[in-house]
Formats: C-alpha cells, sequence, structure tokens
C-alpha cells in the first residue's frame, strides 16, 4: 500500500538561508519501508523531509508546485494539526525540540494538543514507555538529560501519537555511540510495527542493517533510487565521488614522538561542579602529551571530555593540579591566552560584522599598528581559503566556514593550543576531508591540537595521539598504535 | 502493564491546588502594596508576612526561612530605630527604599513558593480550566521553558568571549553588543526549531486540549480559602472604619 | 502556490512572543538583582532596563509584526510581576502603554523601523509602573507615621518621590532609555541580524 506520494514537485525557499531547493520530485513510498535520504549537505535532503511532514508549505516559506500526499491526505491543503496523528517528526538539535520541561509532559504533549480522550493517552503513553524501555528517563528534568536521552524522549513523543509515518531529520548529529545504539533500537521497533520511516542523514553506518532503501538526492533532485543491497555493492571510491561517508579507517600511525623533547604535562587533575561536590568531574594522575600533535579525545557523553577542555583552556579556575607546557607551569591565566576552543556550537563565537573585523578583534590587544593587523589578517584569511569572503557577516557563512573563522581568530591571537569539540559532527565526507586538511596545516605551523570527537573518521585521518576518558577519568592515553587502533574499534562498534 | 503516574514529582509537603497558591500570591501583594498599614493593621500586616515564611518550613528550607524572616525583620523593625538618628540625606537615598521593601519581600517570596513548587503543567492546567485562552496559556508555557535555555545559551557566550579575551568595560556598548548578538541568535534559532516540532506536534489544533496533570481542590484549599476570609473579615473593616 | 502569511498570529508567533518575555524577563531580572539593590540604583532602573531591552526587543519586533504581540506581551509580564510580589499597576501601565504601542505600530503597518523605535519607548513608559507602588504608599503611609515618627522618617518613607517631578522625570527616562534602546536594537538588528539572515 502506497502510503506517500510526491508528484512532480518543486520548492524553492522564500528566504534562501533555510536550504536547498528541490526539483521534479516523484516517487513513492509504501507502507512498512525504512528509507534513508542521504547525500552531500546542500542536497535538499532535509527540504524533502519537510515536505512530507508538512512544515512545508505551512511553516518555511516558499513557492511550491507539485503535489504531496500522505495516507490519502493532500499536505498542502491539510493544516499541520491534522497531520500530525499522521506523521512524526524527529529533528536534529536535541535540545530545541522539547517544549515542556519535564519528560512525562513531554511524552503526552503531541497527544494533550490534539484533544485525545485521557484514557487513550495513559494507554498509549504506558505502551511507549514499555516499548522504547523510558522507565530509567520517566520524571527527570529534560535539562539534566544527555543529548542521547532528550533524542529518545523526542522519539517517544512522537510514537505515543502512533503516526503511520516517522521523518527523522539527521537525527544521530548530536549523539554518541551509545545514543546511537539506542536510536536504532527505537527505529527497529518502529519497523517492526510496521510504519514506515524516513531518516535523512549523513552518518551512513548505524543505518546499514536498518533501511531498506536508499535515496541519493544530489542538487535538488532525485540522483538515484536504490535497494540497500544495491548500496551496499558500491565500493568506496564511488561513495567518496557521491560524498557520502564510508566506514571509517583507523591505522596506526607510524610516526614516532619518543624522541620530541617537548612535553605538555597534567599533573594530578582534580575538578568538582559546585552542583555536586562529593563527585569529581575530572581525576587524572598524570598524561603526558607530545607538543606539536593532534590528540583525539574519546569516550561517552559525559565521561569528562568537555570539562577536561574546560580545564585546559583556563575557562574553570577551580581546578586542582599543575598543567605543565614546554616546561612551563600555566594558571588558569596563562592558559586562558595560550589556548583556544572551538566550540560545538561555533555561533558563540563570532562577535562582528565581518569576517575581517572578527580578526582584528582578535588581535585588539597585541602592540601591532592598524595597517601590520590588516596585514597579518589578510594572510591568515589567504591560508585558510577565507580570502573571498572577508567582508561577509560570519553568521551568514556555512558551518564549516564558520569554524574557519573561529580558527582564524585563534591563529590572529596567537594561540598555540587548539582544542575542538565535536568539529565533524554535522559534516558530510567532503567537508570533513577538507577539515582534517585543515588541522594537518595546523600541524605544520607547530599548533598542539586536541580532537573531542565521536567520529571515528575523523581519527583515522589526522589524530596521532589518543585519549579514552571514562567516569571523570583517563582509562589510557598513547600514540595511535595498533592497540589503540584496536581499543578504538572497540569503542566505536555498533 | 504496569500504569504509570504522570507527573508525580511533586517535592510539596503542603499540596495545594495550583489556582489556591496563585490566589494567596495575588493577596498578599495586593493587601502589603495597596493595602493600609495605619494603627492595628500594621500588626495586621505581619500575618500575610508570615505566609511565605509558614511555607518555606513546610517545604524544610530552614535556612531560607530564616534569612527571610531576618531580613523582613531588619526592614521593618532596623529601619524606623535608625531613622531618627541618621541625617536626612541617608534617609532619603536609602532608609525609605529599604522601608518599602517590607511590602515586596513577602510577595516575592510567596511567588517563589508558587514557582518552585509549581510544574509548569500544573500550571497550564490550572490556567486552562480558568479558561484562560491560548494566546496567554502558549507564551506562558514557552517562557517557562525557555528561561532555563536563556541561562545555557548565556554562559555558553560568555564562554566564547573569555576564550577570545574580549568584552572588558572599557565600551559598554561594544559589550552589550557582544554579550547579546551569539546570544539573540541562538536562542533564537532554538526558538524556531521549537516552533517547527510543536507544530508537527499539533501545537496550533483548534480542539480543545486534554490535560493529564491532575490537580483538584482537597480539604487544605479550603482551609487556606476559609483563612482567607477570616483574614478579610477583620482587615477590611478595620481598613474602612479607620478611614 | 505560495504558501500562506495571515495576519493572524498563530502558533509561531505565540512561541516567539514566549521566547522573547522570557528575554525581556531575564534582562529585567538580571539588571534589577544587580542595580536595583542600591536605592539610587532602583531609580536607574526607569532608564537602563528599557537601553538593554532595546535589542531584543527591536528583534522582536522585526520577527513578529502583527497585532496583539504586544499586548500579550505586557499581559504576561504583567502577571509575572503580580506573581512574583512586584504589584499589579505594571499590569495596568503595561496594558495601556502595549495598546498605544500597538496601535503605533498599526499606523506604520507594522513595517516602519522608526515607528518601531517610538512604539518601543512608549512601551517602555510601563516600567515606571514600579514605582506606582510606592508613590500611591508613600503619601498615605507617611500621613499615618509623620505624627509618631516625625519628619525624619516622613521624608525617608516618602523618599525620591516625595518631590512632585520625581515621578514624571522618572516615565521620562523610561521613555528616553526606549529612544536609546530602540535606536541601538535598529542599528544592531541592521548591522547583524540582516545581514546574517536571521530577520
Amino acid at each position: 500500500m502506497t502510503l506517500l506520494k510526491l508528484e512532480n514537485v518543486s520548492f524553492s525557499y522564500a528566504d534562501s538561508d533555510e536550504g536547498a531547493g528541490l526539483r521534479n520530485i516523484s516517487t513513492t513510498i509504501p507502507q512498512g519501508q525504512v528509507v534513508l535520504l542521504c547525500g552531500e549537505s546542500g542536497c535538499g535532503k532535509t527540504t524533502l523531509t519537510r515536505l512530507i511532514n508538512g512544515l512545508i508549505p505551512h511553516f518555511f516559506e516558499g513557492s511550491l508546485t507539485g503535489k504531496v500526499t500522505v495516507c490519502g491526505k493532500d499536505v498542502a491543503s491539510s493544516q499541520l494539526y491534522e497531520l500530525s496523528p499522521l506523521i512524526g517528526s524527529v529533528f536534529q538539535n536535541p535540545k530545541s525540540q522539547f517544549y515542556t520541561v519535564d519528560t512525562d509532559s513531554e511524552i503526552v504533549f503531541g497527544c494533550e494538543n490534539i484533544g485525545m480522550p485521557k484514557e487513550q493517552i495513559q494507554k498509549n503513553l504506558d505502551e511507549t514507555i514499555n516499548n522504547l524501555n523510558l522507565y530509567r528517563l520517566l520524571n527527570r528534568s529534560l535539562f539534566e538529560l544527555s543529548g542521547g536521552e532528550k533524542q529518545k524522549i523526542a522519539c517517544a513523543s512522537v510514537s505515543a501519537l502512533h503516526p503511520k509515518i516517522f521523518v527523522m531529520d539527521e537525527p544521530s548529529s548530536n549523539l554518541d555511540y551509545k545514543g546511537i545504539r539506542e536510536l536504532m533500537n527505537v527505529i527497529a521497533g518502529w519497523k517492526r510495527d510496521g510504519c514506515t520511516v524516513i531518516i535523512a542523514e549523513h552518518r551512513l553506518e548505524w543505518l546499514k542493517t536498518l533501511a531498506d532503501r536508499v535515496i541519493y538526492m544530489s542538487d535538488g533532485q532525485i540522483g538515484s533510487d536504490m535497494s540497500m543491497g544495491e548500496f551496499k555493492g558500491k565500493t568506496e571510491e564511488e561513495l567518496h565521488v557521491m560524498g557520502l561517508r564510508t566506514e571509517p579507517h583507523l591505522s596506526p600511525v607510524s610516526k614516532s614522538w619518543e624522541n620530541n623533547e617537548d612535553k605538555f604535562f597534567f599533573r594530578n587533575i582534580t575538578f568538582s561542579y559546585k552542583k555536586s561536590r562529593d563527585r569529581k568531574a575530572l581525576d587524572i594522575d598524570m598524561i603526558k602529551l607530545p607538543v606539536g600533535s593532534v590528540v583525539g579525545i574519546v569516550g561517552e557523553n559525559g565521561a569528562g571530555k568537555s570539562t577536561f577542555a574546560g580545564c585546559l583552556c583556563g575557562l574553570e579556575k577551580h581546578m586542582g593540579g599543575n598543567i605543565l607546557y614546554k616546561g612551563n607551569n600555566l594558571m588558569s591565566k596563562d592558559r586562558i591566552k595560550l589556548c583556544y576552543m572551538v566550540m560545538q556550537n561555533v555561533n558563540y563565537q563570532l562577535f562582528t560584522e565581518s569576517v575581517v573585523d572578527e580578526l582584528m578583534l582578535s588581535m585588539e590587544k597585541s602592540k601591532f599598528d592598524e595597517t601590520e593587523k590588516r596585514v597579518k589578517a589578510e594572510e591568515i584569511l589567504k591560508k585558510l581559503d577565507l580570502l573571498g569572503y572577508k567582508d561577509r557577516h560570519p553568521m551568514s557563512l556555512s558551518g564549516g566556514q564558520k569554524q574557519r573563522v573561529s580558527i582564524a581568530c585563534a591563529l590572529a591571537s596567537d594561540k598555540e593550543i587548539l582544542v575542538y569539540d565535536e568539529p565533524t559532527s554535522g559534516l558530510d565526507y567532503h567537508h570533513m576531508i577538507d577539515f582534517a586538511a585543515l588541522i594537518k596545516d595546523m600541524q605544520q605551523i607547530g599548533k598542539t591540537q586536541l580532537i573531542i570527537t565521536h567520529d571515528p573518521e575523523i581519527i583515522g585521518q589526522c589524530c596521532d595521539n589518543l585519549m579514552f576518558f571514562e567516569n571523570g577519568k583517563v582509562l589510557w592515553h598513547k600514540a595511535t598504535d595498533a592497540d589503540a587502533v584496536a581499543m578504538m574499534q572497540n569503542f566505536f562498534a555498533l | 502493564m504496569m500504569r504509570y503516574c504522570v507527573y508525580g514529582k511533586n517535592n510539596q509537603s503542603i499540596k495545594l491546588d495550583p489556582r489556591t497558591k496563585l490566589l494567596l500570591c495575588l493577596c498578599i501583594s495586593v493587601t502589603l502594596i495597596a493595602g493600609s498599614s495605619a494603627g492595628v493593621l500594621r500588626y495586621l500586616n505581619y500575618i500575610p508576612a508570615l505566609v511565605p515564611f509558614l511555607f518555606m518550613i513546610s517545604l524544610k528550607k530552614y535556612k531560607n526561612a530564616l534569612i527571610y524572616l531576618a531580613v523582613y525583620v531588619v526592614c521593618e523593625f532596623g529601619t524606623s530605630a535608625l531613622v531618627p538618628y541618621l541625617p536626612d540625606a541617608v534617609n532619603i537615598l536609602f532608609t525609605g527604599v529599604i522601608a518599602f521593601s517590607t511590602r515586596l519581600i513577602p510577595g516575592a517570596m510567596m511567588g517563589w513558593f508558587l514557582f518552585s513548587t509549581t510544574t509548569v503543567s500544573e500550571f497550564v492546567t490550572a490556567m486552562d480550566r480558568m479558561h484562560v485562552t491560548k494566546k496567554i496559556t502558549v507564551p506562558i508555557s514557552v517562557m517557562f521553558r525557555f528561561l532555563p535555555t536563556i541561562r545555557e545559551e548565556y554562559t555558553a557566550v560568555q564562554k566564547a568571549m573569555r576564550l577570545r579575551e574580549i568584552g572588558s568595560f572599557r565600551n559598554p556598548v561594544k559589550m552589550l553588543e557582544y554579550r547579546m548578538v551569539p546570544f539573540l541568535m541562538s536562542v533564537v534559532s532554538i526558538g524556531n526549531d521549537l516552533a517547527a516540532s510543536a507544530l508537527t506536534r499539533g501545537l496550533d489544533s483548534p480542539c480543545k486540549r486534554t490535560n493529564m496533570c491532575r490537580i483538584g481542590f482537597t480539604w487544605r484549599d479550603v482551609v487556606v480559602v476559609v483563612l482567607l476570609i477570616i483574614f478579610y473579615s477583620c482587615y477590611i473593616p478595620i481598613a474602612v472604619f479607620r478611614r | 502556490m505560495s504558501t500562506n502569511n495571515s495576519k493572524k498570529l498563530t502558533g509561531k508567533d505565540f512561541i516567539n512572543i514566549g521566547v522573547f518575555t522570557a528575554i525581556y524577563l531575564a534582562v529585567t531580572m538580571v539588571v534589577s538583582c544587580t542595580l536595583g539593590m542600591i536605592p539610587l540604583g532602583y531609580m536607574a532602573l526607569s532608564i537602563v532596563v528599557p537601553i538593554i531591552g532595546g535589542i531584543p526587543m527591536m528583534l522582536f519586533y522585526a520577527k513578529v509584526k502583527k497585532f496583539g504581540m504586544l499586548l500579550i506581551f505586557e499581559i504576561i509580564f504583567g502577571l509575572v510581576m503580580i506573581f512574583t510580589g512586584m504589584g499589579f499597576y505594571l499590569l495596568i501601565w503595561g496594558v495601556v502603554t502595549g495598546l498605544i504601542a500597538e496601535l503605533i505600530m498599526k499606523g506604520g503597518k507594522y513595517s516602519s523601523a522608526n515607528l518601531c523605535v517610538l512604539s518601543y519607548a512608549v512601551l517602555s513608559v510601563s516600567v515606571s509602573g514600579n514605582y506606582v507602588n510606592q508613590l500611591t504608599a508613600s503619601s498615605e503611609w507617611v500621613a499615618e507615621k509623620a505624627t509618631t515618627f516625625g519628619e525624619a522618617y516622613m521624608s525617608a518613607t516618602q523618599g525620591y518621590l516625595s518631590i512632585w517631578w520625581v515621578f514624571p522625570l522618572l516615565i521620562l527616562l523610561c521613555f528616553i532609555g526606549g529612544l536609546i534602546g530602540g535606536f541601538l536594537g535598529k542599528a544592531v538588528l541592521k548591522k547583524h541580524f540582516k545581514r546574517s539572515g536571521l530577520v
């Protein structure tokens, strides 16, 4: 039975910042199929999900032609609330899609809105809790949950409405491996119940066992439409040409750091948050890292990776222990001068009205005069391929470009240690490769870099040292040798 | 299958209906601000001031209760004791405002009690029962959901500013701009995502919303209302009679 | 087919109203908890809150642009103030100024940037509703107390507000603060939010 039908649909946004347009999309999706929508960023896969769940034309403005029919209903002439019992939508960012403040009311939110009778809601709620195994998450504040847990509640909230179709827009991009495994279970459950699931994703590995069909989008059109079997038959090169991510290759790095004189020492680092003084968020005896290396920081969410980065950058003043860099003991105010962190949400870090101003702001305190600063700024921009954008507003750039602007600022203020917090979580294959190249360039000019990541591909591309966190402790840290690779492969197994 | 109690979380020891709590807040605030404090009424005003203290004790927040009591006593008695000995200028600048705060603090504490013991869903359910329109309840529930988000986002922006070593107070307009711009960008985009997610879950539906949250009046609410009636039947005649 | 853009407030707008009420509330809370603790600073709130609130509010004006946005904003803000013990005058003042501000916007068909600033300045006058509590309280209070506590106490409880021109001055300060904040917000809107594609 055909649940979903798109007939010659074209769409372009009134505001082109909101996404890529679509041209002449025609396809049908039967009941019970799990469909993966993939393609490079900007290919229109998110737009396609919005056409299905009715956000186009009811939320995003633009010009639409063609017809989308879901369960016999014309999407354009139905209201969003009429579609909500039929289609459940899960979005990319876990923290921005919950409406209430506690888990219980979030799960029943949709049911309450459409005026479902109380008994029915209670029944659906009980079923959802059971099917998604949510016992542990009941009665909690949504603000204290991890990204993976929030995403699970988002799934539960649409699941409680018992829709026939689920539409997910990059649901895994903010999740760690544990979160992804949970998400896989949820989707497998929906599949068992005979629901149709449509997932736009750029991380493909976890969907290989779940999806039945792959729609590859390119430049606003359906590039190819194939079964999962056909898709699996494609070679790695073919997939890379398509801009798709593949299975990561972790291989030992032969480079030896033993002769490296300069070391970066961490001794007896301890840190606790004010709220929970008794529990140490960070407790590290001794770490020794080579200066000039690229260190991958790995571990589950909440293991202390970000806390460690915050301490290293001097953001947390009450850290115990010593950090020695090139033989100097660094206090927190020294570290803030020496270190820079590219935050996961790089939007927080851009303040001015143009890219070049952003760099000038970073050089405010340096002793150079205005013209020398400008020369230096342009040099850096050229090195990072940003010279063409120097007068653009930083916020109007793409995600990858924003990241580069942020790194350019770190270079402008002569920071020696660069920390990246999940830099590649939302990037497609080509952008990830670009980022890896940038890391290598930074290594060439002598920067020491630490990358917090859940992305095995970036580790395979450029990390020559690895650190593994668990419960605030560093379980092991070493050069990326055969041993380390084996442990990583084990950790990232789905 | 087990049945789950929705909205089981409740840290109140005296469970009152949200509407009763709203009424109490309103009474305390109105009585202290618009009421009179002449003669014996001055002593009657201590009663509404005592209510938040009792509620804090019932929540076992002894420390907060004592701080509240201390601040109230100092503002109420300390200032009138000190006034004759202080120069007029100091009195005009400081003492008057502090003395006035005795009329605000109890209401503020009662508000704190209301918000800390009422979940957002209870609040919305209570407003629905009072037939408050969706035009008000939707923004109010969004507002409560966003207050913690605002704190998170602002902290992140501050962190980013420290990393960039910018934002000194030397140039206040720039400082305000640097703080506000990334903060607003991110809060507004969270707001957009939230709207999309809520609308796909039927927020705009014209049908009557079901409320899973159980609220209702019990004997405790009756006791509170009776006490209120007794209080006002003393207070109002005295206030009128004295004029 | 072009997508609909109705003139009535929709779910999206109600969410935006909630978001910006929360931001404005947070600004007010932070400023009054730092500045308002000092009595002189308490008076300065009249100008500081409208200035700092200008940037988010101008963004709010640019995002919603529909009749009712300011009225709902003021009603919710006033209700929160009542239930946090700040008295009911803010609600009354808020509804009145909100209505005038709304009409000003309607006059400019919700698109004139300068009328937005003027509308915001009018809306800012509602901040002075905070002081009405004292104004009404003090005269009565003092008359009762003057006999027992003497002249000094009288001037103390009345404070600044005993001087006849202080309250009109506060209203004026709110309005001026609103104008400054409005123009600041308008500049930031043009410099950042429009260029980055947020509005």
